[in-house]
């Protein structure tokens, strides 16, 4: 049997079934407890210790003999104008060019982002809708936010149809929903929320698959791992914490506690060995899988405000970032030196995405825009 | 400071309500917890704690070697990168342009 715990708004209560019995049991528990306590003080020790003798050089000494990167001029191509509100999220289609967006006063909008036409609209009945995603196949989209729900829109080609008439709840937390990704296919969708969890849901029956604890708070993001490396996902959250998933089992298999505030954002490196991870401490980082730690800081000390977002370019080299104080970081990955840095938003950066064959990277805003950006050379 | 003011205008939408709490996992985020439901917790995470230590580890000069390894494979198509022929990138040409 489980307690039973509930919280009301400035009080907290709690009813435990304690019969007479186990009040005798209680100065056996409180020994085990102690010795529990310090059983898990000594793994951690040990834990940094396995890490820190495989610590034998930095990333950034690896690279020295790799050319250095030159000028970059990057430019907005397009910007797409539409959204009322704050944009809070946005993704790429598989067809690299239509993309859909979210914001803070319910809307969802699909844009060709060739042409800058917007294709379908839908007015969610939530404000705050901080995750939007694009199903593979292109025929619908995911979003939620303050619902607590995750919900499909298939996207019709009739542009006059009423895409909210179609609209299937899939995922139902107790919290805001801040994230949401379809795996491989359109059949299923994962989902973080301020609730403290991530769960894997069939989105046709919206049974709920898998569910992940072990966050100690809010999670804010998730990313999947690329699918040639299996069925692993990573998560990041307000207890400061990136978790690595075991989809198919629930278990949390890797932790990385180095970063020293809420996680925002997390992107696996493009060949599934790595992440990065971008938070309000104003510091991305690159955390290895097979090294088990974290191995590359990205920062500077004129950089004071958080990052919402990262992204990392086709062949991992740049790591893009998005910010707080509306401007755009480029990181050379392997030197941990910054390239470049971007304006044009006139406001703080709240989304960025990599297209999905790396010819352009677009940024969403609280100055209610979407840029996408190229290489100019 | 700044980077709070847009977490909080979120806590200030939610609608105050009763939450519930059903799963023993949950525990984890409470505290003061006594008697049977805190000691399973402390036993979850040193059960946690000797996965994560068990894991299989290389060194990090290994790893960078591979993650460099990548990097300069892929770095040809890379467009953000060293940029592809012009031509061949679709958001090259401003939106008057483009080609329907």
């Amino acid at each position: 049997s489980c307690d039973f715990a509930a919280f009301t708004f400035g009080q907290k209560y709690m009813r435990s079934p304690l019969s007479p019995e186990m009040a005798t049991q209680e100065v056996p528990l409180n020994e085990t407890l102690a010795h529990l306590k310090t059983e898990s003080e000594t793994l951690k020790l040990k834990l940094e210790e396995e890490r820190a003798k495989l610590h034998d050089v930095e990333l950034h000494q690896v690279a020295e003999k790799v050319e250095g990167l030159g000028q970059f001029v990057m430019k907005t191509r397009r910007t797409l104008k539409g959204h009322g509100n704050k944009v809070l999220c946005m993704d790429w289609c598989k067809d690299k060019r239509r993309i859909v967006s979210s914001s803070q006063d319910g809307k969802v909008i699909v844009w060709d982002a060739f042409t800058t036409n917007k294709e379908h609209a839908v007015t969610m009945p939530c404000t705050w809708v901080m995750a939007c995603a694009y199903a593979p196949s292109g025929c619908a989209v995911a979003c939620g936010g303050l619902d607590n729900k995750c919900s499909v829109y298939p996207l019709s080609l009739d542009k006059n149809e009423n895409l909210a008439a179609k609209k299937k709840s899939v995922a139902m937390h107790t919290n805001y929903l801040s994230a949401c990704s379809f795996t491989n296919s359109d059949m299923q969708i994962l989902t973080s929320s301020g609730d403290g969890t991530c769960a894997l849901w069939d989105v046709e029956s919206g049974q709920l698959l898998q569910s992940f604890h072990g966050h100690a708070a809010d999670v804010l993001c998730l990313d999947l791992a690329p699918s040639e490396t299996g069925n692993t996902f990573v998560s990041g959250g307000c207890d400061k914490k990136a978790n690595v998933w075991d989809m198919r089992s629930g278990q949390c298999i890797q932790s990385f506690e180095t970063h020293e505030s809420d996680i925002n954002s997390v992107r696996y490196y493009p060949s599934g060995d790595a992440f990065a991870s971008g938070s309000d401490d104003a510091t991305c980082r690159l955390y290895d899988l097979r090294a088990d730690r974290e191995v590359a800081i990205y920062s500077k000390e004129s950089i004071i405000f958080g990052v919402s977002s990262v992204d990392f370019s086709l062949s991992g080299r740049l790591l893009f970032g998005g910010y707080n104080d509306y401007t755009i970081n480029v990181w050379d990955v392997l030197k941990g030196t910054r390239v470049s840095i971007l304006f044009g938003h006139e406001n703080r950066v709240s989304t960025l995405r990599v297209s999905p064959d790396g010819t352009a990277f677009c940024t969403g805003s609280w100055d209610h825009t979407l840029r996408v950006w190229i290489l100019m050379c | 400071t700044y980077n709070f003011y847009g977490k909080i205008q979120i806590l200030t939408h939610f609608s105050v309500s009763m939450l519930c709490v059903w799963r023993p996992a949950h525990f984890f985020m409470l505290v003061n917890m006594t008697s049977n439901s805190s000691l399973s917790n402390m036993r979850r995470l040193v059960e946690q704690l000797k996965l994560e230590a068990s894991v299989e580890r290389i060194k990090i000069s290994q790893a960078a070697a591979e993650l460099q390894q990548y990097c300069l494979q892929n770095a040809s198509k890379d467009a953000l990168l060293v940029g592809v022929p012009t031509g061949s990138n679709p958001f090259r040409e401003p939106r008057s342009c483009a080609v329907v």
